[in-house]
């Protein structure tokens, strides 16, 4: 039997002297996608998932105590331990506190300008839970929470109708019954709709006051993806329940946008791994009919090289050795391509990778493209070992 | 001991009249066989059945004392690698390969450490005169270059019987004239058998023995066996001995090996 690095050596050499690249750039290919689609999958629907999902607010849950809706109830409002809870379950990115219902005022603006505005009450994660920012000032603070100042936050609009725009409007004193409240940011997002016309106070400030039935009667619970939503839909009110009486809890989702976001997603991922697959088996059919050619083109040379005196095994072993250097010679091209694309990926969507989830991807493409090396070359090559000497050499 | 013994071999293809009806011949050390005959009688075949590469309806053969059609296909391999060399009419060599890497081929087989092929390489070269065209690839040798490349790659490993079908069957008189010294000095000075078909009367003439093969039986027309001393460690050794030395210089061994030299071969090598 002919030894493996001469096998190898040999087959390289046939390989790069044949020119055959196809193959090879089309395993590659496959393998590069795999590589990156395994490496930065998560990533990359989380980062394109985010803005998706955000506009809609779909992985923003409304848990709400609905008790007002029922004569005769006393109007429960979340206890923090029942928030704590909430706060730790797996899927949960944060929770926001909020009073669900608003206060209203007539405020004075530059000039002669008046306007009513609604207040509502929420805490120093509200901003994040909705990717709103502040075009002035700052957002609330856990202090400003806390120490239950009197501070408030602007909707955009509404800083603008007041004062004429969001720099002019910060410092600015707001009269909310007969108290004096500053105004340290201006904020917007697309999130935010309708209360861009609206203002913003600490829940603390609005349950010292009674303002808006001065409870905590809503959260909203920010859900880390789209994905974790549908569960914890399921857990919450159980959990919710085991910490307080909560007969009347009741959560909204964006049911419709979560379907359609949801159906989207499948559909691209399924595309994509689509074409990995479509791209490895052709990477797989052109092993096949290449070592098919090349058994063919090569009749001769089995022929001869089979009365030398190499055995069958030796000539299944050259195709096969061949066909796999193909296959593995695209392999470790995409592997580097990959890890490229996915190191330029990585930087471009400001994540990070695991290492280890690239090592572990490229062993699987080794083994991977080595299967379709085998997979493909076997056959033929085992057509090849077959052959009767004599018809092979009277092949021309 | 004969080194070839054949008796009574027959052979047809289903379906046709038999090819071969009860071929005999004997073959010594050293002595040069030709076989000769219209086209299509069957010398392809019988050269195919010596050479073991096909198996007859029936007789039997007996190469240096084993009885061939005994052995199973692996062992028939084996058997063909130490002991036979081929040389086809044409189209001898490999596509996208060198001169080296062609003779080499059979040294692959066997398992020669790679450090010890490049000189077996060379002195097979030089039997034939091809040492400065050693590292050529084969697609731009001229055709009587190609057959002596051929000739290097069945002799490299030492083997004790070369079956030719045709060698020089592509070839101009001059070259094939000088191929025939070639054979003519790996017989009669290294005691290799050589079984050469052809149906060129004037190549046979360079051999002992000449054979026509008709009607499917074997005719002697000519035997003089001269005395030939077989060297035990085949023709190497004699040729040496016998100052028979190729022309040109000798290369030396290119260092080509580990992976550098190995890349450095796959991208210089047009
Ligand atoms: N595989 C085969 N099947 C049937 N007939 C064959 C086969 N191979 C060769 N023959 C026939 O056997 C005869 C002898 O062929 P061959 O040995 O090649 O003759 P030669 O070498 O003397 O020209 C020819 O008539 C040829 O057509
Ligand atoms: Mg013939």
């Amino acid at each position: 039997m002919i030894a493996m690095s001469d096998l190898f050596r040999i087959s390289l050499r046939q390989v790069v002297r044949q020119r055959n690249y196809g193959v090879v750039l089309s395993i590659a290919l496959g393998i590069t996608a795999y590589i990156v689609l395994a490496v930065l999958g998560r990533e990359i629907r989380y980062k394109i998932g985010q803005d998706m999902v955000l506009m809609g607010g779909v992985n923003v849950i409304n848990v709400l105590m609905t008790d007002s809706q029922y004569p005769g109830q006393p109007v429960r409002e979340f206890y923090p331990e029942t928030v704590r809870a909430i706060e730790g379950l797996p899927g949960v990115y944060m929770v926001s506190r909020n009073i669900r219902n608003n206060v209203s005022f007539n405020l004075r603006g530059e000039g002669e300008r008046s306007l009513q505005v609604s207040f509502i009450g929420v805490d120093e994660y509200y901003a994040e839970t909705f990717s709103l920012e502040a075009v002035a000032g700052r957002l609330l603070t856990a202090e400003d929470v806390s120490g239950r100042r009197r501070v408030c936050l602007l909707g955009l609009d509404a800083a603008r109708d007041l004062y004429g725009g969001a720099g002019q409007s910060l410092g600015k004193f707001l009269f909310l019954d007969k108290e004096v409240f500053e105004v340290v940011g201006v904020i917007t997002g697309v999130m935010l709709g309708s209360q861009r016309r609206g203002g913003f106070l600490p829940i603390t400030s609005m349950i010292d006051r009674n303002w808006g039935g001065g409870k905590v009667t809503r959260l909203y619970v920010r859900a880390t993806g789209w994905e974790d939503v549908a569960g914890l839909v399921k857990l919450i009110p159980d959990v919710v329940r085991s910490h307080q009486a909560a007969p009347y809890v009741r959560l909204e989702t964006q049911e419709d946008q979560l379907k359609r976001i949801r159906f989207t997603f499948m559909w691209v991922e399924s595309l994509l791994w689509l074409g990995i697959a479509a791209s490895l088996m052709l990477g797989g059919f052109g092993i096949w009919t290449g070592t098919f050619a090349a058994v063919r083109a090569r009749t001769r040379e089995v022929g001869l090289k089979k009365a030398m005196g190499g055995s069958d095994a030796d000539i299944l072993a050259q195709f096969l050795a061949e066909a796999l250097c193909k296959a593995v010679t695209g392999g470790f091209l995409g592997i580097i391509v990959g890890a490229l694309l996915v190191e330029t990926g990585a930087a471009l969507l400001d994540t990070g990778f695991s290492y280890g989830l690239l090592a572990t991807s490229s062993l699987a493409s080794i083994v991977f493209s080595a299967v379709i090396g085998v997979a493909g070359g076997l056959y033929p090559a085992i057509q090849a070992s077959r052959m009767d000497v004599v018809t092979a050499l009277r092949f021309e | 001991m004969p080194v070839i013994l054949a008796r009574d071999l027959h052979k047809r293809y289903a379906g046709f009249d038999p090819v071969l009806r009860g071929v005999d011949m004997e073959a010594e050390a050293g002595e040069m066989v030709a076989v000769m005959g219209p086209s299509g009688c069957g010398k392809s075949t019988m050269l195919h059945i010596l050479g073991m590469l096909h198996a007859p309806d029936s007789g039997r053969l007996e190469i240096l004392g084993t009885d061939v059609f005994s052995l199973n296909r692996e062992q028939t391999a084996a058997f063909r690698r130490v002991n036979m060399g081929f040389v086809m009419q044409s189209s001898n060599l490999f596509d996208h390969s060198t001169v080296f890497e062609n003779v080499e081929f059979p040294l692959i087989y066997e398992g020669i450490p790679p450090k010890e092929r490049w000189e077996r390489v060379i002195r097979a070269l030089d039997l034939v005169r091809l040492t400065a065209r050693v590292h050529y690839r084969s697609n731009r040798l001229s055709g009587g270059e190609q057959q002596r490349a051929a000739i290097a790659r069945a002799m490299v490993n030492n083997p004790r019987i070369l079956l030719a079908d045709e060698p020089t069957g592509a070839l101009d008189v001059r070259t094939s004239s000088h191929i025939m010294e070639n054979f003519r000095a790996l017989c009669h000075c290294g005691g290799v058998c050589l079984v050469m078909v052809t149906h060129d009367p004037k190549m046979a003439e360079y051999c002992d023995t000449i054979y026509t093969l008709e009607e499917g039986v074997l005719h002697c027309r000519k035997r003089e066996l001269k005395e030939i001393a077989a060297p035990a460690e085949g023709w190497e050794s004699a040729l040496a001995a016998n100052e028979w030395s190729g022309e040109g210089d000798i290369p030396p061994v290119p260092e080509q090996r580990g992976i550098l030299g190995f890349l450095k071969s796959l991208l210089l090598e047009k």
